[in-house]
């Protein structure tokens, strides 16, 4: 009698304990998935401070949530600018990535949540569609439209989608799916609506960044880049009026022999394309020899060499090797060859900023600017396609200056003493 | 009240049985595809045809229905009563998303449309665990 009490007593603890160790395990499980879900979100915010690479962000997103959570499935759509579908930008655990494919608003999981922006979660997904074809088959219901082919799983069970969001606009859909029937739980909408907003707000930095890149590109078309060095500004958004700098630079001048008459024969537009050709073919040797365009003064080339003079010597001397090539081609085309004259010459400049608050322009201006340019129009009138003056010519090195000899000693227009020319040999 | 080991139940995974009444007492059985949790004592279904389980909502309010756990088959039984039908707000709109996302799937977009949900009150919950201890 005694000891089945006690039998039933000691059954009771044992139930007990049992019943404890329980609700521990099931509290630990509660705190690591928060351990987690902390740990994921952690992980995903320095990646995004860390990368401006949005392919590289999606693919670790969706790694850490398959480590962690075991979300194995997954893909990003993006919003297809002025349609209503969303495009699979980047998946993970598919057998081919599915990039490109399209999900029409409305349709399916993905789908609707594009539509409605806010999140849904799924399970029992062949369950649920077995109930609707029943109950239409039964009914008198027809419908003409066929079932639907979407991106992912052939055969999925549980779905869950996100919406990206930027304020109120709809940037994308993050759709995470299973084989498993009842894959996933109210908890889960919790990290993943998290993620869902981390990845959104990665999508806006990154674009905001790009925005930022192609007009700083577009500006040092205009404005060039190597000109915003010599300022010691990174980028034209920080220049203003007045900023200048003074140096020792070569300022070399191209331009085509008797252009006027050679465009009289030419419409306007063979015109503009004629010297875009020209021009196309010459410039990238200045870029080659460190120097860089000023400006573009109709057929006329005003580029800058902050470097070393020597540089801007062979690339004058490149120029007209690469002129050579230019006629030949033409001349096969059964066109008339063009001259070019170039001049160079080194002078103490000043680089700045120069023009009215609404319209400024960056460029190099002195009296040595001037200088190179007479020194150009001195090709045509001595001979020479290519001179230097004196200036460059003596801080050329050795074996550059034997390439070149004394001309004459000329009087420019605007400068009272006389200037000394070097051609080559 | 609906528990932690009640949720499974509510996922639409096991279609579940609802049991409504005429005003004379008449019991109707019918099959709805899911049971919505709306709050701790509440619950939801959808109704997208005006079958004859909403018609006797209209006269009788009290409903059984039997839900069944999709992994440990545990069936609960849920005595309800109807309190209020909804057409639109965040209830509504989640029922309606989940509808539309598996009609579009099977092409019936254009049929199966969400028409109201019916809000209830869980009065109680029966566990019939002991139903299956065979096992």
């Amino acid at each position: 009698m005694e000891l089945s009490a006690a039998k039933n007593e000691i059954e009771e603890i044992k139930k007990k304990i049992a019943e404890n160790q329980q609700l521990i395990d099931s509290l630990n499980e509660k705190l690591q998935r928060r351990t987690d879900e902390v740990k994921i979100i952690q992980s995903i915010s320095s990646e995004i401070l860390n990368s401006l690479d949005l392919d590289r962000i999606f693919q670790k997103t969706m790694e850490l949530l398959d480590d962690v959570f075991g979300f194995n499935h997954s893909m990003i759509l993006l919003k297809v600018p002025n349609e209503d579908k969303v495009k699979v930008s980047a998946s993970r655990g598919y057998e081919t990535l599915g990039l490109g494919a399209e999900v029409e608003f409305g349709k399916g999981v993905i789908g609707v949540v594009a539509n409605k922006k806010k999140i849904l979660r799924m399970v029992g997904m062949p369950y649920r569609m077995r109930y609707v074809q029943t109950v239409t088959s039964e009914s008198n219901y027809t419908s003409d439209s066929a079932p639907i082919e979407l991106p992912g799983l052939k055969n999925v069970k549980s779905q869950i989608a996100i919406p990206l969001l930027l304020k109120d606009r709809l940037i994308g859909v993050y759709a995470v799916e299973s084989e498993q029937v009842n894959a996933f739980k109210a908890i889960d909408e919790v990290i993943l609506t998290v993620v869902g907003n981390q990845i959104a707000s990665a999508i806006d930095n990154a674009s905001a960044y790009k925005t930022q890149q192609l007009l700083t590109q577009a500006y040092s078309r205009f404005v060039p880049k190597e000109l915003l060095a010599l300022l010691q500004k990174n980028s034209i958004l920080e220049t203003q009026l007045a900023d200048q700098t003074q140096g020792l630079y070569t300022i070399m001048f191209s331009d085509i022999r008797d252009f006027t008459n050679l465009s009289e024969q030419m419409s306007p537009a063979e015109n503009f394309e004629f010297i875009n050709e020209y021009l196309g073919f010459i410039a990238p040797v200045i870029e080659q020899y460190n120097g860089f365009i000023d400006k573009f003064i109709g057929d006329a080339i005003m580029a800058i060499f902050p470097g070393c003079p020597s540089d801007a010597v062979q690339a004058g001397i490149e120029m007209q090797e690469r002129l050579a090539q230019f006629n030949s081609q033409r001349i096969e085309q059964h066109k008339e060859p063009i001259k070019t004259g170039i001049g160079i010459h080194s002078s103490t400049i000043m680089a700045g900023i120069i023009g009215s608050k609404d319209r400024m322009e960056g460029t190099v201006i002195g009296d040595g600017v001037n200088l190179a340019s007479r020194i150009e129009g001195l090709t045509k009138s001595l001979g020479h396609s290519l001179l230097i003056s004196e200036a460059t010519f003596k801080l050329l090195s050795e074996e550059l200056s034997s390439k070149f000899e004394f001309l004459a000693k000329v009087k420019v227009k605007g400068k009272l003493e006389e200037v000394e020319v070097y051609k080559t040999r | 009240m609906i528990t932690e080991e009640l949720l499974p139940c509510l996922q639409g995974i096991v279609p579940a049985t609802i049991v409504t009444t005429t005003k004379d007492l008449m019991p109707n059985a019918s099959i709805v595809s899911q049971v919505f949790p709306v709050d701790d004592t509440h619950v939801a279904i959808s109704n997208q045809f005006f079958s004859k389980t909403f018609r006797n909502l209209q006269e009788n309010p009290h409903a059984q229905v039997q839900v069944q756990h999709p992994e440990k088959f545990i069936p609960y039984l849920l005595n309800l009563k109807l309190v209020r039908i909804e057409t639109s707000g965040d209830l509504f709109e989640s029922m309606e998303m989940q509808l539309e996302a598996i009609a579009s799937m099977t092409g019936m977009s254009d049929v199966f449309k969400l028409q109201s949900c019916y809000v209830f009150k869980i009065l109680s919950i029966e566990d019939f665990r002991h139903a299956i201890e065979w096992n």
